[in-house]
């Protein structure tokens, strides 16, 4: 019987490719849209699991706010992990992990730039799972200028040799190895390519409670329990910081949690880190459980579609089974079998689709890795079960699918269909309408959708930031060419395309370090948290940036040694009625003078509000990194680069030359935001494409069902015109009540994701205008191809057909 | 056999009520030939389907070899249906997408004959036919002719009690007609009970019964021996 029913599905493929073509590809389209985007959900959920303790592992980040600024900071202070040892018996271990990044390496001759330079303590081998090639564990990094490398590091500096027990130099001390380690898995939410032993920074003992610049991971014990220890966590600030606050400030814990202040510790399960934190100091830019969510809602979308379409193109062909269900049934088949059959059917369709689909995967997912940086695969020969799993997919969805039209098709009466009566239930049509009407309203979330991404990636693209940001590049300058950087800048200024060249310690877009300052002779001398920079005295020119009030530094940045410059925030977070020539206090109670307010721009990303913001006169003694901006002319840039290149070879002693263009740099801060929308884009396409096919199907259903009644009004009179009016109509009525179902869908899901952005684009009605227009046109179009060809069919093979 | 008690069928729309059988009371033997005639309306086919087990009467009694069946489930009358009733319809109504042999296999495979059975049955059934050569054919590639013959074999594989044909030569030539008409007699000669409805008188002759239905009601009933007496 299988067979026959198999038979039977065959040949109505081969007879009907067209219908069938169209069916199989948007359920194909679909599920492997699901696919990809399932794989990508999984690896995105994967994060940091791979670790033995993953469940048990916690990060502690902290949240506080300081006169109304509230930073939340991924890090914590250099005693947190001995401190949580020491204090906590439900700790069973901790470690602390900090970043120095950009570092030139050197192994004999051989020396690499390397951003992945990393100390820590050696318990972190008790916390992290870090499988070890060679080196002892135990003790690693016991020792201070002992270092373990990743297998890929090991082959880079010393291929097929042994490195164990080697030296590699960094500044002027030499590391000696003592381990290789596995590549950390793509899927963790840090990457260390050196771990270097944290005894060798003498700050890594110092009791400041207030400062966070290390990563603390700790370990809970099995029968500990989190909510507990959260609560317990806080007696460390009363404790330990309280003092320290007392002595910086000049207040106390209970004063400053008076006066508005907040503290509080953050405990973060490790394996929530990658979706969930977005910190200041995050090791990497994470990813976002709001996407996740709005993947699986696509996927599930695109599917349904898909679904959808395949009940529809059932149910419009049901006139040509019509005859086939009355003999079968005549003949002796119960209702049971035939929907057996019609299930079996489309299971086989389904099968044919999942097929077509894995197929369509392998093709597509090297592109789609290539632009998420993944590694997306289907492990078919890790996993055993994956062959039955594809199986049961293609037999849910050969369900999900081919139960409405098996009912359906199996109810018509044999008696009916044998004498050519109408078999149109009035049921069933209502039944097509909400389902065009559900495929409209998804399209039309997902048009909407689309184009709020695309419009807010375009403002944030050509906001304007408070800076020029065009004809920029940016020469990272390490090592020696901290000592010659003067030199280099008096050269580049010689380039007549050189418009005109900074130096400074932080680039916009980048992470900026805060410190507290008082007002000197206000009434109430509060101390400030002011985020900031130093730069040289072409910092403005350079970037355009808008003065104020007051003046910039002087060429001769040693004359405004104990000048200030603010930002417009600071000014008005200060709290002076005029603040140029008022003083600061800063660190170590040096005094600083305002001398000039800049227009506020945005030196964080446009994630963040725009902060308080002092800028120091960066002079002889230069900052840890610094950075050299340099404007070109418009013209002939290839020209001026090469000229900067003849500049940069003749003082940096055979330094690569790498540059590149601000805009690159900015871009790359929201390159996942773009990524995730260039996504988002694709699969909304090819949900409303497949949307279209099944348009296209149910179009023909209609008009299939309407060609009597077109021959019979062609007889009386009617034109073609009116006949293709009157089907078209139907259609955009469904187009309209789908709009005004999916609008408030729409509008409450994009507000809720433009949430993420601190400065973000509008709602505009016309965007909704737009994907009513768009979905008009779409249904019009579609439509129109099948309703010309019924209307100008001859009536007399139309009356004939039923 | 066959038995019906003022059989009554009332086609309900919103609106209209249609009386399409009226008191019919029918009695057919065992291997009885029986024709039913009447003009275009008169509730001809909705009698052919009613006892064929197709379709429910409103009201009144129906016995299917002695047993009350007009209440039976859809179920029930698939189940009594396809191990007693053979149909032939004047469209022939042959599944376009299988071939002649999987047409005329098509009942054994619901009745579950084994495979081994189902060939031997479908070839001794399309030899008697004269569709042998036939059987790889779909039924687009035959006349109108060969497709009821086709649709009678399978009507007749598995060997039903009773076969009712609805008009079965109304889309055929005289000749091809004729050839209908000779296997429809042949197989009452082997003693299948055979009931058909036409129009044409000189297919009812070949019939023992001739009943006339006119408006829903059996208003005459011609014993062919008496009619030719």
């Amino acid at each position: 019987m299988i067979k026959n029913y198999f038979k039977i599905a065959l040949r109505n493929i081969k007879k009907h490719k067209g219908y069938f073509f169209i069916n199989i590809m948007g359920l194909s389209l679909g599920i492997a849209s699901c696919l990809i985007i399932s794989l990508w959900v999984m690896d995105e959920l994967s994060y940091d699991r791979y670790h033995k303790k993953s469940d048990r592992i916690y990060r502690i980040a902290a949240h506080s706010v300081i006169q109304n600024n509230v930073s939340d900071l991924a890090t914590s202070c250099a005693p947190m992990a001995k401190t949580l040892k020491k204090e906590f018996h439900e700790v069973e271990e901790a470690a602390r992990i900090r970043r120095f990044g950009d570092q030139r390496v050197q192994y004999e001759d051989k020396f690499f730039k390397e951003k992945k330079w990393f100390y820590a303590d050696n318990e972190i081998f008790n916390v992290f799972t870090i499988p070890m090639i060679s080196g002892d564990a135990k003790g690693a990094l016991n020792k201070p200028y002992t270092v373990v490398l990743t297998k890929s590091i090991a082959e880079k500096y010393f291929g097929d040799d042994n490195p164990l027990g080697k030296s590699l130099t960094l500044g002027k001390s030499d590391y000696k190895i003592t381990g290789i380690i596995e590549d950390v898995p793509r899927n963790s939410h840090i990457h260390y390519d050196f771990l270097a032993s944290m005894e060798t920074i003498n700050d890594s003992r110092s009791p400041n409670f207030i400062s966070s610049n290390y990563h603390t991971y700790f370990v809970l014990k099995k029968d500990a329990s989190i909510d507990d220890f959260k609560d317990k966590v806080h007696t460390l600030i009363e404790k330990y910081a309280g003092p320290q606050v007392k002595k910086v400030m000049g207040i106390t814990i209970k004063q400053f949690y008076e006066s508005g202040g907040e503290y509080e510790y953050i405990l973060q399960s490790l394996t929530d880190i990658h979706l969930t934190s977005h910190l200041r100091f995050e090791h990497e830019a994470n990813g976002n459980i709001t996407y996740i969510y709005i993947f699986m809602i696509i996927a599930i979308a695109v599917l349904l579609i898909a679904c959808i379409n395949f009940v529809n193109l059932a149910s419009a062909r049901s006139l040509k089974r019509a005859r086939e269900v009355g003999v079968r049934k005549a003949i002796g088949s119960s209702r049971k079998d035939l929907i057996k059959q019609f299930l079996t059917e489309s299971f086989f369709m389904s099968l044919i689709a999942t097929g077509l689909a894995l197929i369509l995967v392998q093709i597509v997912l090297p592109v789609f890795n290539n632009f998420t940086e993944k590694e997306l695969n289907i492990p078919y020969f890790d996993n055993i079960f994956l062959f039955p799993l594809f199986i049961g997919i293609a037999f849910i969805i050969g369900l999900l699918a081919g139960i409405y039209p098996a009912f359906f098709l199996s109810s018509f009466k044999p008696v009916d269909v044998l004498k050519g009566r109408s078999i149109r239930k009035p049921g069933s049509i209502k039944i097509q309408n909400l389902l065009v009407v559900f495929q409209f309203s998804v399209s039309i979330i997902l048009i909407i959708g689309t184009m709020v991404v695309a419009k807010q990636m375009n403002y944030i693209q050509n906001k304007n930031l408070g800076f020029d940001r065009d004809q920029i590049i940016l020469l990272p300058l390490d090592g020696e060419m901290h000592t010659n950087v003067w030199p280099l800048k008096q050269e580049l200024s010689k380039i007549p395309g050189v418009l005109s060249a900074t130096v400074l310690s932080n680039l916009m877009g980048n992470n900026f370090g805060d410190s507290v300052y008082k007002p000197v002779g206000l009434e109430k001398e509060e101390k400030k948290l002011i985020w900031r920079m130093s730069a040289d005295s072409d910092y403005l020119n350079t970037y355009k940036i808008k003065l104020s009030q007051g003046r910039f530094f002087k060429k001769d940045t040693l004359k405004d040694r104990n000048a200030v410059i603010i930002n417009e925030k600071a000014a008005e977070s200060l709290g002076f009625s005029n603040p140029i020539g008022q003083k600061l206090q800063g660190g170590r109670n040096q005094e600083f003078t305002i001398i000039g307010i800049l227009k506020n721009f945005h030196f964080e990303s446009l994630q963040q509000k725009i902060k308080p913001l002092i800028i120091h006169p960066l002079g002889q003694g230069l900052s840890n990194s610094i950075h050299l901006s340099i404007r070109l002319s418009t013209n002939n840039i290839q020209e001026n680069l090469d000229s900067i290149k003849k500049v940069w070879a003749g003082i940096s002693n055979q330094q690569p030359f790498n540059y590149s263009f601000f805009n690159d740099h900015f871009a790359k801060i929201y390159l996942k935001e773009q990524k995730t929308g260039k996504i988002f884009i694709v699969f909304t396409i090819l949900a409303i494409f497949i949307a279209c096919l099944g348009l296209f199907a149910l179009s023909s259903f209609v008009i299939n069902q309407s060609t009597k009644e077109i021959g019979i009004r062609k007889v009386l009179g009617a034109t073609i015109l009116e006949i293709y009016s009157s089907l078209v109509k139907k259609f955009i009525k469904w187009a309209l009540i789908a709009n005004i179902i999916a609008w408030p869908f729409a509008y409450l899901i994009m507000k809720n994701w433009l949430k993420e952005f601190a400065y973000k684009t509008d709602l505009s009605i016309n965007l909704f205008l737009i994907a009513a227009l768009m979905t008009l046109l779409i249904a019009i179009v579609t439509v129109t191809f099948q309703s010309i060809r019924a209307a100008t069919l001859n009536p007399v093979e139309a009356i004939r057909y039923e | 056999m066959i038995e019906t008690k003022n059989l009554k069928k009332i086609y309900t729309t919103e609106e209209v009520e249609t009386t399409a059988l009226n008191n019919v009371n029918l009695k057919v033997k065992e291997g009885e030939f029986i024709a039913i005639m009447g003009p275009s309306g008169c509730g001809k086919s909705t009698l052919l389907n009613i006892l064929g087990l197709l379709d429910n009467p409103s009201e009144g009694e129906f016995f299917f070899n002695g047993e009350e069946v007009g209440g039976y489930s859809e179920k029930q009358r698939t189940n009594l249906r396809k191990s007693n009733i053979g149909f032939i319809f004047q469209s022939f109504n042959l599944i376009d997408e299988l071939t002649v042999y999987e047409n005329i296999e098509l009942p054994l495979l619901y009745q579950k004959v084994s495979p081994a059975e189902r060939k031997t049955k479908v070839k001794a059934v399309m030899e008697k036919l004269n569709i042998l050569p036939r059987k790889n054919h779909f039924p687009q590639q035959l006349s109108g002719g060969q497709q009821q013959r086709v649709a009678v074999a399978r009507a007749i594989v598995t060997k039903p009690k009773m076969i009712l044909a609805d008009e079965p030569t109304g889309n055929l030539d005289s000749e091809n007609g004729d050839e209908v008409m000779d296997l429809l007699t042949q197989l009452h000669e082997e003693g299948t009970t055979i009931i058909m409805v036409t129009h044409s008188p000189s297919n009812a002759e070949c019939a023992q019964r001739i009943i006339n239905l006119f408006d829903g009601h059996i208003i005459t009933e011609n014993k062919k021996e008496e009619f030719h007496l």
